[in-house]
């Protein structure tokens, strides 16, 4: 599969990444070009040994743990009109899943990565190979952070 | 988890089928390295005029070498940390990856003040030595070298934060 093939299908990937890990979109847009360029990069040395998808993650996470960022204020805006009516339903729905990432962006940044992995579907034995942890920490640990989620966001939902 | 499941699934959809802009730099390198070319450019012209400008001709010449060796030290220094920061991933796994790059930047973390110190230690030896100092001559001096001090010291807890978001990371995936 050709690089640009395999950036443009996995880039969902890297964008659930960028949100993770940085809070404006400005930072998320800088994440996301480094992670693509990372993946660039190291794409000569991928041996299609693994699943595509384990090597991103290995190589999004890093570039999300180390990478610098650059410095500017902190200005956020807010998608919508403060006073443009909702929708109830969506609304609601959308209340709950922004709580969400509010939480998970709330825990600190290496259990943000076990996090993601577990919610990327991956069983306990892929996330001990992307991560290099035993799989019987993965679980000590997931469960604890599952734990530290709800009590994040006991009684918001 | 499965409410949270399904939100973080719909995080990533609707985005286009093509791929996004790769090979270009990241928007932080290229800002580390148009500040590493301002630096070098300011540091390549003292150094190609000090010795009119500032007469290092009438200063003796193990001064010139140490300060052109010391700012030589800093150019190249600067060089290495930026060809390094554009390799972030280099292990087989997270956790040996970021083990690596927390050692690298603790390395380089060092140098980069050590370099700096020397650099600074050195401009402030060459200038110096044409002084005849009084006692308050010896006070200025003492002054810029606080303000140099608290520099340097700034410096290091720049890269020890840095070393320490990497380090603090991997304790939290592991224990």
């Amino acid at each position: 599969m050709e690089f640009e093939q395999l950036l443009a299908e996995f880039q969902g990937i890297i964008h659930k990444v960028c949100r993770l890990y940085r809070d404006t979109p400005a930072d998320r847009e800088d994440l996301f070009q480094e992670i693509a360029y990372q993946l660039w990069r190291a794409y000569p040395n991928y041996r299609h040994e693994a699943a595509p998808t384990t090597w991103i993650y290995r190589i999004a996470l890093n570039t999300a743990l180390a990478a610098f960022r650059r410095k500017r204020p902190d200005l956020r805006y807010p998608g919508e009109m403060p006073d443009r009516p909702a929708d109830v339903t969506n609304d609601e729905q959308e209340h709950r899943r922004e709580l969400f990432w509010r939480a998970l962006r709330q825990l600190p940044d290496g259990e943000k990565a076990l996090m993601m992995l577990y919610l990327e579907d991956l069983s306990y034995q892929e996330i001990a190979a992307v991560t290099g942890i035993s799989e019987n920490n993965v679980g000590v640990k997931l469960n604890r952070i599952k734990t530290k989620l709800k009590n994040l966001l006991n009684g918001r939902i | 988890m499965d409410e949270f499941k399904s939100a973080w699934n719909d995080a990533a959809s609707g985005l286009p089928r093509q791929a996004p802009a790769f090979k270009q730099q990241p928007p932080v390198a290229r800002q580390i390295k148009r500040q590493l070319l301002i630096e070098a450019v300011a540091w390549v012209v003292f150094i190609a005029v000090f010795r009119d400008a500032f007469d290092g001709d009438t200063k003796p010449l193990y001064l010139n070498i140490l300060l052109v060796a010391a700012f030589l030290l800093m150019l190249v220094h600067n060089v290495t940390g930026y060809l390094a920061a554009r390799n972030l991933v280099n292990g087989p796994d997270l956790r040996a990856s970021l083990a690596r790059y927390a050692e690298k930047l603790r390395v380089f973390g060092i140098i980069s003040v050590g370099c700096r110190a020397l650099a600074i230690g050195v401009l402030l030896w060459f200038f110096a030595s044409a002084i005849t100092f009084t006692a308050t001559k010896y006070w200025m001096l003492a002054g810029i070298v606080a303000v140099v001090f608290v520099q340097l010291f700034l410096l290091g807890r720049i890269w020890a934060g840095r070393v320490k978001k990497v380090s603090v990371a991997l304790k939290e995936m592991s224990v």
